[in-house]
Protein backbone atom coordinates (compact mmCIF):
# COMPACT_ATOMS: atom_id res chain seq x y z
CA UNK A 1 0.00 0.00 0.00
CA UNK A 2 1.21 3.46 -0.80
CA UNK A 3 2.22 5.67 2.06
CA UNK A 4 -0.43 8.23 3.09
CA UNK A 5 0.42 11.78 2.11
CA UNK A 6 0.96 14.60 4.56
CA UNK A 7 0.95 18.36 4.05
CA UNK A 8 2.34 20.73 6.64
CA UNK A 9 0.75 24.07 5.85
CA UNK A 10 2.09 27.27 7.38
CA UNK A 11 -0.42 30.12 7.37
CA UNK A 12 0.52 33.44 9.00
CA UNK A 13 2.99 32.32 11.66
CA UNK A 14 6.47 32.98 13.00
CA UNK A 15 8.08 29.65 12.16
CA UNK A 16 8.93 28.54 15.68
CA UNK A 17 6.33 25.79 15.52
CA UNK A 18 8.10 24.42 12.43
CA UNK A 19 11.35 24.55 14.34
CA UNK A 20 9.77 22.58 17.18
CA UNK A 21 8.74 19.87 14.69
CA UNK A 22 12.24 19.69 13.18
CA UNK A 23 13.81 19.40 16.59
CA UNK A 24 11.55 16.62 17.86
CA UNK A 25 13.18 13.37 16.77
CA UNK A 26 10.23 11.15 17.64
CA UNK A 27 7.75 13.36 15.83
CA UNK A 28 10.04 13.68 12.81
CA UNK A 29 10.41 9.89 12.71
CA UNK A 30 6.62 9.54 12.49
CA UNK A 31 6.19 12.38 10.04
CA UNK A 32 8.79 11.01 7.65
CA UNK A 33 6.89 7.72 7.49
CA UNK A 34 4.30 9.74 5.59
CA UNK A 35 4.81 10.86 2.03
CA UNK A 36 5.37 14.58 2.61
CA UNK A 37 3.86 16.37 -0.34
CA UNK A 38 4.02 19.94 0.94
CA UNK A 39 6.16 21.51 3.61
CA UNK A 40 7.89 24.77 2.70
CA UNK A 41 11.51 24.56 3.72
CA UNK A 42 11.51 20.77 3.73
CA UNK A 43 9.80 19.39 0.63
CA UNK A 44 9.48 20.95 -2.77
CA UNK A 45 6.07 21.17 -4.35
CA UNK A 46 2.73 22.86 -4.57
CA UNK A 47 -0.23 22.36 -2.30
CA UNK A 48 -2.03 19.74 -4.38
CA UNK A 49 -5.47 18.28 -4.00
CA UNK A 50 -4.94 14.75 -2.79
CA UNK A 51 -3.93 15.02 0.86
CA UNK A 52 -4.55 12.38 3.52
CA UNK A 53 -3.39 14.29 6.57
CA UNK A 54 -2.66 17.96 7.16
CA UNK A 55 -0.89 19.84 9.92
CA UNK A 56 -1.92 23.49 9.92
CA UNK A 57 0.34 26.02 11.62
CA UNK A 58 -0.53 29.67 12.17
CA UNK A 59 -3.55 31.93 12.00
CA UNK A 60 -5.63 32.68 8.91
CA UNK A 61 -5.07 36.35 8.10
CA UNK A 62 -4.61 36.61 4.35
CA UNK A 63 -7.10 35.32 1.80
CA UNK A 64 -4.63 32.65 0.72
CA UNK A 65 -4.53 31.46 4.34
CA UNK A 66 -8.28 31.01 4.39
CA UNK A 67 -8.24 29.20 1.07
CA UNK A 68 -5.45 26.86 2.16
CA UNK A 69 -7.20 26.06 5.46
CA UNK A 70 -10.53 25.41 3.70
CA UNK A 71 -8.81 23.21 1.16
CA UNK A 72 -7.17 21.12 3.88
CA UNK A 73 -10.48 20.74 5.71
CA UNK A 74 -12.06 19.62 2.45
CA UNK A 75 -9.39 17.18 1.32
CA UNK A 76 -7.60 15.77 4.35
CA UNK A 77 -9.02 13.05 6.56
CA UNK A 78 -6.99 14.16 9.56
CA UNK A 79 -6.57 17.90 10.19
CA UNK A 80 -4.19 18.86 13.00
CA UNK A 81 -4.11 22.36 14.45
CA UNK A 82 -0.51 22.77 15.59
CA UNK A 83 0.37 25.65 17.88
CA UNK A 84 -1.55 28.35 19.71
CA UNK A 85 -1.96 30.51 16.56
CA UNK A 86 -3.99 27.87 14.76
CA UNK A 87 -6.11 27.10 17.83
CA UNK A 88 -6.63 30.51 19.46
CA UNK A 89 -5.02 33.14 17.24
CA UNK A 90 -1.68 33.70 18.89
CA UNK A 91 0.51 36.75 18.30
CA UNK A 92 -0.37 37.17 14.57
CA UNK A 93 -4.00 37.01 15.71
CA UNK A 94 -3.49 40.37 17.41
CA UNK A 95 -4.20 41.88 14.00
CA UNK A 96 -7.81 40.69 14.23
CA UNK A 97 -9.12 44.23 14.74
CA UNK A 98 -6.84 45.95 12.22
CA UNK A 99 -9.02 46.90 9.25
CA UNK A 100 -8.14 45.43 5.90
CA UNK A 101 -7.71 48.87 4.36
CA UNK A 102 -4.66 49.41 6.56
CA UNK A 103 -3.05 46.10 5.58
CA UNK A 104 -3.56 45.65 1.87
CA UNK A 105 -5.58 43.83 -0.75
CA UNK A 106 -4.23 40.37 0.03
CA UNK A 107 -5.67 40.36 3.50
CA UNK A 108 -9.04 39.06 4.63
CA UNK A 109 -11.39 41.11 6.81
CA UNK A 110 -10.15 39.70 10.06
CA UNK A 111 -7.77 37.12 11.50
CA UNK A 112 -9.33 33.83 12.55
CA UNK A 113 -7.70 30.75 13.98
CA UNK A 114 -8.33 27.95 11.46
CA UNK A 115 -9.63 25.80 14.35
CA UNK A 116 -12.90 27.77 14.34
CA UNK A 117 -13.49 27.56 10.59
CA UNK A 118 -14.65 23.94 10.72
CA UNK A 119 -14.27 20.87 12.90
CA UNK A 120 -10.56 19.94 13.22
CA UNK A 121 -9.46 16.45 14.27
CA UNK A 122 -6.69 17.44 16.67
CA UNK A 123 -5.98 20.60 18.68
CA UNK A 124 -2.36 20.90 19.81
CA UNK A 125 -1.96 24.27 21.58
CA UNK A 126 1.32 25.68 22.85
CA UNK A 127 3.72 28.37 21.74
CA UNK A 128 5.31 26.13 20.52
CA UNK A 129 3.59 22.91 21.69
CA UNK A 130 5.47 21.26 24.53
CA UNK A 131 7.17 17.85 24.42
CA UNK A 132 4.19 16.07 26.01
CA UNK A 133 1.80 17.53 23.43
CA UNK A 134 4.16 16.58 20.58
CA UNK A 135 4.46 13.04 21.96
CA UNK A 136 0.70 12.56 21.94
CA UNK A 137 0.50 14.07 18.46
CA UNK A 138 3.11 11.56 17.25
CA UNK A 139 0.96 8.77 18.68
CA UNK A 140 -2.11 10.04 16.82
CA UNK A 141 -0.17 10.35 13.55
CA UNK A 142 1.21 6.85 14.11
CA UNK A 143 -2.30 5.49 14.65
CA UNK A 144 -3.50 7.24 11.50
CA UNK A 145 -0.88 5.36 9.51
CA UNK A 146 -2.64 2.18 10.66
CA UNK A 147 -5.95 3.65 9.59
CA UNK A 148 -7.23 4.71 13.02
CA UNK A 149 -8.77 8.15 13.11
CA UNK A 150 -10.11 10.01 16.16
CA UNK A 151 -13.91 10.16 15.89
CA UNK A 152 -14.19 13.54 17.57
CA UNK A 153 -11.86 16.49 18.12
CA UNK A 154 -8.96 15.54 20.39
CA UNK A 155 -7.60 18.26 22.67
CA UNK A 156 -3.93 17.54 23.34
CA UNK A 157 -3.35 20.35 25.83
CA UNK A 158 -3.76 19.97 29.55
CA UNK A 159 -7.31 20.42 30.83
CA UNK A 160 -6.18 21.78 34.19
CA UNK A 161 -5.13 25.31 35.04
CA UNK A 162 -1.48 26.25 35.33
CA UNK A 163 -1.90 26.99 39.04
CA UNK A 164 -2.74 23.35 39.79
CA UNK A 165 0.87 22.18 39.69
CA UNK A 166 2.63 25.52 39.90
CA UNK A 167 6.03 25.44 41.65
CA UNK A 168 5.07 28.70 43.41
CA UNK A 169 1.64 27.43 44.43
CA UNK A 170 0.49 29.16 47.61
CA UNK A 171 -0.45 27.13 50.66
CA UNK A 172 -4.13 28.02 50.25
CA UNK A 173 -5.00 28.82 46.60
CA UNK A 174 -8.51 29.72 47.72
CA UNK A 175 -7.26 32.69 49.70
CA UNK A 176 -4.86 34.55 47.45
CA UNK A 177 -4.52 38.21 48.33
CA UNK A 178 -2.98 40.66 45.89
CA UNK A 179 -1.44 43.53 47.84
CA UNK A 180 -1.45 45.87 44.83
CA UNK A 181 -0.29 45.79 41.25
CA UNK A 182 3.43 45.58 40.52
CA UNK A 183 5.55 45.14 37.39
CA UNK A 184 8.22 42.47 37.07
CA UNK A 185 11.10 44.99 36.96
CA UNK A 186 10.15 46.15 40.44
CA UNK A 187 11.53 42.87 41.73
CA UNK A 188 10.13 39.38 42.13
CA UNK A 189 10.77 36.81 44.77
CA UNK A 190 11.02 33.19 43.70
CA UNK A 191 9.35 31.63 46.72
CA UNK A 192 5.92 33.17 46.56
CA UNK A 193 2.95 33.05 44.19
CA UNK A 194 3.19 35.90 41.65
CA UNK A 195 -0.36 37.01 42.36
CA UNK A 196 0.43 37.25 46.05
CA UNK A 197 3.35 39.49 45.12
CA UNK A 198 1.06 41.72 43.09
CA UNK A 199 2.28 40.60 39.68
CA UNK A 200 -0.42 39.87 37.12
CA UNK A 201 0.02 36.22 36.15
CA UNK A 202 -2.46 34.56 33.82
CA UNK A 203 -1.94 31.15 35.43
CA UNK A 204 -5.46 30.81 36.86
CA UNK A 205 -7.10 30.84 33.41
CA UNK A 206 -4.32 29.23 31.36
CA UNK A 207 -4.07 25.57 30.44
CA UNK A 208 -1.10 23.76 32.00
CA UNK A 209 0.18 22.53 28.63
CA UNK A 210 3.68 23.87 29.33
CA UNK A 211 6.18 22.88 31.98
CA UNK A 212 5.98 26.15 33.93
CA UNK A 213 9.15 27.23 32.15
CA UNK A 214 8.43 30.97 32.45
CA UNK A 215 7.43 30.69 36.10
CA UNK A 216 10.66 28.84 36.92
CA UNK A 217 12.58 31.66 35.21
CA UNK A 218 10.84 34.31 37.29
CA UNK A 219 8.38 35.51 34.69
CA UNK A 220 4.62 35.51 35.16
CA UNK A 221 2.41 33.51 32.78
CA UNK A 222 1.16 35.45 29.76
CA UNK A 223 -1.24 32.73 28.63
CA UNK A 224 0.61 31.32 25.61
CA UNK A 225 -0.84 27.82 25.96
CA UNK A 226 -4.34 29.20 25.64
CA UNK A 227 -7.20 29.15 28.11
CA UNK A 228 -8.30 26.17 30.14
CA UNK A 229 -10.92 24.34 28.07
CA UNK A 230 -14.41 24.92 29.34
CA UNK A 231 -14.26 28.63 30.13
CA UNK A 232 -15.97 30.79 27.56
CA UNK A 233 -13.78 33.91 27.57
CA UNK A 234 -10.60 33.66 29.60
CA UNK A 235 -9.89 37.40 29.62
CA UNK A 236 -13.25 38.32 31.10
CA UNK A 237 -12.99 35.50 33.60
CA UNK A 238 -9.59 36.78 34.62
CA UNK A 239 -11.08 40.21 35.30
CA UNK A 240 -13.49 38.40 37.60
CA UNK A 241 -10.54 36.78 39.35
CA UNK A 242 -8.72 40.10 39.79
CA UNK A 243 -11.90 41.51 41.33
CA UNK A 244 -11.86 38.72 43.90
CA UNK A 245 -8.24 38.98 44.98
CA UNK A 246 -6.97 42.54 44.46
CA UNK A 247 -6.35 44.43 47.73
CA UNK A 248 -9.04 42.44 49.54
CA UNK A 249 -7.65 43.41 52.93
CA UNK A 250 -7.52 47.13 52.25
CA UNK A 251 -10.75 47.67 50.29
CA UNK A 252 -12.45 49.52 53.13
CA UNK A 253 -9.51 51.83 53.72
CA UNK A 254 -8.80 52.84 50.13
CA UNK A 255 -12.46 52.81 48.94
CA UNK A 256 -13.39 53.18 45.27
CA UNK A 257 -10.86 55.91 44.33
CA UNK A 258 -8.01 53.88 45.80
CA UNK A 259 -9.05 50.76 43.94
CA UNK A 260 -9.42 52.74 40.71
CA UNK A 261 -5.92 54.18 41.17
CA UNK A 262 -4.52 50.69 41.61
CA UNK A 263 -6.41 49.33 38.60
CA UNK A 264 -5.15 52.23 36.48
CA UNK A 265 -1.71 50.63 36.78
CA UNK A 266 -3.00 48.12 34.22
CA UNK A 267 -2.35 50.30 31.18
CA UNK A 268 -3.27 47.83 28.49
CA UNK A 269 -5.91 45.33 29.64
CA UNK A 270 -6.46 44.07 26.09
CA UNK A 271 -2.79 43.23 25.63
CA UNK A 272 -2.61 41.62 29.05
CA UNK A 273 -5.72 39.48 28.75
CA UNK A 274 -5.82 38.59 25.06
CA UNK A 275 -2.17 38.40 24.04
CA UNK A 276 -2.77 34.97 22.48
CA UNK A 277 -6.55 34.74 22.17
CA UNK A 278 -7.74 38.04 20.68
CA UNK A 279 -9.60 36.61 17.63
CA UNK A 280 -11.68 34.44 19.94
CA UNK A 281 -12.60 37.15 22.47
CA UNK A 282 -16.28 37.95 22.84
CA UNK A 283 -15.53 41.67 22.65
CA UNK A 284 -13.68 41.15 19.35
CA UNK A 285 -16.79 39.47 18.03
CA UNK A 286 -18.88 42.43 19.20
CA UNK A 287 -16.45 44.95 17.70
CA UNK A 288 -16.44 43.13 14.35
CA UNK A 289 -20.25 42.89 14.23
CA UNK A 290 -20.39 46.63 14.90
CA UNK A 291 -18.15 47.17 11.89
CA UNK A 292 -20.53 45.14 9.78
CA UNK A 293 -18.38 42.02 9.68
CA UNK A 294 -20.31 39.08 11.03
CA UNK A 295 -18.64 36.88 13.61
CA UNK A 296 -15.10 37.12 14.89
CA UNK A 297 -14.50 33.58 16.01
CA UNK A 298 -17.18 31.49 17.60
CA UNK A 299 -19.50 32.77 20.23
CA UNK B 1 -33.20 57.74 15.65
CA UNK B 2 -36.12 57.06 13.33
CA UNK B 3 -35.97 53.76 11.48
CA UNK B 4 -33.82 52.17 14.14
CA UNK B 5 -35.18 50.17 16.99
CA UNK B 6 -35.52 51.67 20.44
CA UNK B 7 -32.83 50.80 22.94
CA UNK B 8 -32.98 47.97 25.47
CA UNK B 9 -31.30 48.22 28.84
CA UNK B 10 -30.78 45.63 31.59
CA UNK B 11 -30.37 46.63 35.21
CA UNK B 12 -28.60 44.13 37.43
CA UNK B 13 -29.47 44.90 41.02
CA UNK B 14 -28.27 43.58 44.31
CA UNK B 15 -31.35 42.14 46.00
CA UNK B 16 -30.42 43.59 49.39
CA UNK B 17 -30.64 47.34 48.65
CA UNK B 18 -31.08 48.34 45.03
CA UNK B 19 -33.44 45.44 44.39
CA UNK B 20 -35.65 46.43 47.30
CA UNK B 21 -35.56 50.05 46.13
CA UNK B 22 -36.82 48.93 42.70
CA UNK B 23 -39.56 46.87 44.39
CA UNK B 24 -40.59 49.88 46.44
CA UNK B 25 -40.65 52.02 43.31
CA UNK B 26 -43.17 49.57 41.89
CA UNK B 27 -45.27 49.50 45.07
CA UNK B 28 -45.32 53.31 45.11
CA UNK B 29 -46.26 53.40 41.44
CA UNK B 30 -43.28 55.47 40.45
CA UNK B 31 -43.03 55.58 36.67
CA UNK B 32 -39.79 54.83 34.89
CA UNK B 33 -38.78 54.05 31.34
CA UNK B 34 -40.13 50.75 29.96
CA UNK B 35 -36.85 50.21 28.10
CA UNK B 36 -35.12 48.98 31.23
CA UNK B 37 -35.61 45.52 32.70
CA UNK B 38 -34.33 44.85 36.20
CA UNK B 39 -32.83 41.53 37.22
CA UNK B 40 -32.20 40.88 40.89
CA UNK B 41 -28.97 39.14 41.84
CA UNK B 42 -27.91 37.86 45.24
CA UNK B 43 -25.13 40.48 45.07
CA UNK B 44 -23.69 42.56 42.25
CA UNK B 45 -20.34 40.84 42.75
CA UNK B 46 -22.07 37.76 41.30
CA UNK B 47 -21.93 39.53 37.95
CA UNK B 48 -18.99 38.44 35.84
CA UNK B 49 -17.84 40.74 33.01
CA UNK B 50 -18.71 37.95 30.58
CA UNK B 51 -22.39 38.28 31.57
CA UNK B 52 -22.29 41.93 30.55
CA UNK B 53 -20.59 41.19 27.22
CA UNK B 54 -23.08 38.36 26.60
CA UNK B 55 -25.87 40.89 27.11
CA UNK B 56 -24.35 43.14 24.43
CA UNK B 57 -23.92 40.22 22.04
CA UNK B 58 -27.60 39.41 22.51
CA UNK B 59 -28.68 42.89 21.51
CA UNK B 60 -28.86 44.70 24.86
CA UNK B 61 -27.61 48.27 24.46
CA UNK B 62 -26.75 49.23 28.00
CA UNK B 63 -26.19 47.61 31.38
CA UNK B 64 -26.94 49.36 34.66
CA UNK B 65 -25.48 47.83 37.79
CA UNK B 66 -27.05 48.80 41.07
CA UNK B 67 -25.10 47.96 44.21
CA UNK B 68 -25.58 48.77 47.84
CA UNK B 69 -24.71 51.97 49.69
CA UNK B 70 -22.68 52.72 51.77
CA UNK B 71 -19.85 50.72 50.14
CA UNK B 72 -18.57 49.14 53.34
CA UNK B 73 -22.06 48.02 54.30
CA UNK B 74 -22.54 45.20 51.79
CA UNK B 75 -24.63 42.25 52.99
CA UNK B 76 -21.67 40.05 52.09
CA UNK B 77 -19.22 42.59 53.54
CA UNK B 78 -17.20 43.48 50.43
CA UNK B 79 -19.33 42.50 47.42
CA UNK B 80 -19.67 45.98 45.99
CA UNK B 81 -15.90 46.54 46.05
CA UNK B 82 -15.45 43.37 44.01
CA UNK B 83 -18.15 44.43 41.56
CA UNK B 84 -16.52 47.84 41.25
CA UNK B 85 -13.10 46.36 40.42
CA UNK B 86 -14.58 44.07 37.77
CA UNK B 87 -16.69 46.70 36.07
CA UNK B 88 -13.93 49.31 36.20
CA UNK B 89 -11.55 46.98 34.36
CA UNK B 90 -14.29 45.89 31.96
CA UNK B 91 -14.95 49.51 31.01
CA UNK B 92 -11.25 50.07 30.31
CA UNK B 93 -11.22 46.93 28.19
CA UNK B 94 -14.37 47.92 26.28
CA UNK B 95 -12.84 51.27 25.40
CA UNK B 96 -9.86 49.48 23.86
CA UNK B 97 -12.20 47.39 21.71
CA UNK B 98 -14.01 50.49 20.50
CA UNK B 99 -17.21 49.78 22.45
CA UNK B 100 -18.38 52.85 24.38
CA UNK B 101 -17.64 52.29 28.08
CA UNK B 102 -20.61 54.54 28.93
CA UNK B 103 -22.82 51.59 28.07
CA UNK B 104 -21.98 50.15 31.47
CA UNK B 105 -22.97 52.26 34.45
CA UNK B 106 -22.54 51.50 38.12
CA UNK B 107 -24.60 53.26 40.73
CA UNK B 108 -25.22 52.73 44.41
CA UNK B 109 -28.52 52.82 46.28
CA UNK B 110 -29.82 52.65 49.82
CA UNK B 111 -33.07 50.74 50.36
CA UNK B 112 -35.37 53.79 50.63
CA UNK B 113 -34.03 55.49 47.49
CA UNK B 114 -36.81 54.27 45.22
CA UNK B 115 -37.17 57.66 43.58
CA UNK B 116 -33.47 57.75 42.84
CA UNK B 117 -33.56 54.37 41.11
CA UNK B 118 -36.37 55.53 38.79
CA UNK B 119 -34.48 58.75 38.09
CA UNK B 120 -31.20 56.95 37.38
CA UNK B 121 -32.98 54.41 35.15
CA UNK B 122 -34.60 57.19 33.11
CA UNK B 123 -31.41 59.20 32.69
CA UNK B 124 -29.42 56.08 31.79
CA UNK B 125 -31.95 55.06 29.12
CA UNK B 126 -31.72 58.61 27.74
CA UNK B 127 -27.95 58.38 27.64
CA UNK B 128 -28.07 55.02 25.84
CA UNK B 129 -30.57 56.48 23.35
CA UNK B 130 -28.00 59.15 22.59
CA UNK B 131 -25.36 56.46 21.98
CA UNK B 132 -27.76 54.40 19.86
CA UNK B 133 -28.13 50.62 19.66
CA UNK B 134 -25.00 48.59 20.32
CA UNK B 135 -25.38 46.96 16.90
CA UNK B 136 -27.88 47.62 14.19
CA UNK B 137 -31.04 45.61 13.73
CA UNK B 138 -30.84 42.14 12.26
CA UNK B 139 -27.41 41.42 13.61
CA UNK B 140 -28.43 41.01 17.22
Amino acid sequence: MEKPSLAIVPLTCCGACMQSIYEDRELMKTITRYRIIYWPGYAEGELGDAVDAAIIVGVARTRRDYEAAEKMYREAGLVVMYGTCSVYGGIPGLTALVPREELGEDYADTAKPPAVLRQPSVLAPGCPPSASVRKRLAEILEAYLRGEKPDKTVFLGNTESLCRNCPLRPRDPGRIEMPGIKRVYEGVSMDKCFLEQGILCLGPVTSASCNHDCIRMGLPCTGCAGPVPGIDDAGLRYIGAIGSILMVKRERQVMFPGLARELDKIHDPMGLLYKYTLPRAKLTQLALIRRGLAGGGEK
Amino acid sequence: MSGERDVLVIGFLSRWCAGIAAETAGVNRIKYSPNIVFINLPCVSRLNPSHVVDAFLNGIDGVLIGGCLPPGNCHYKTGNFKAFKRMYLLKKLMAQFGVEPERVKMDWFVTPQYEKIARVADSFVEEIRRLGPVMSRGEA
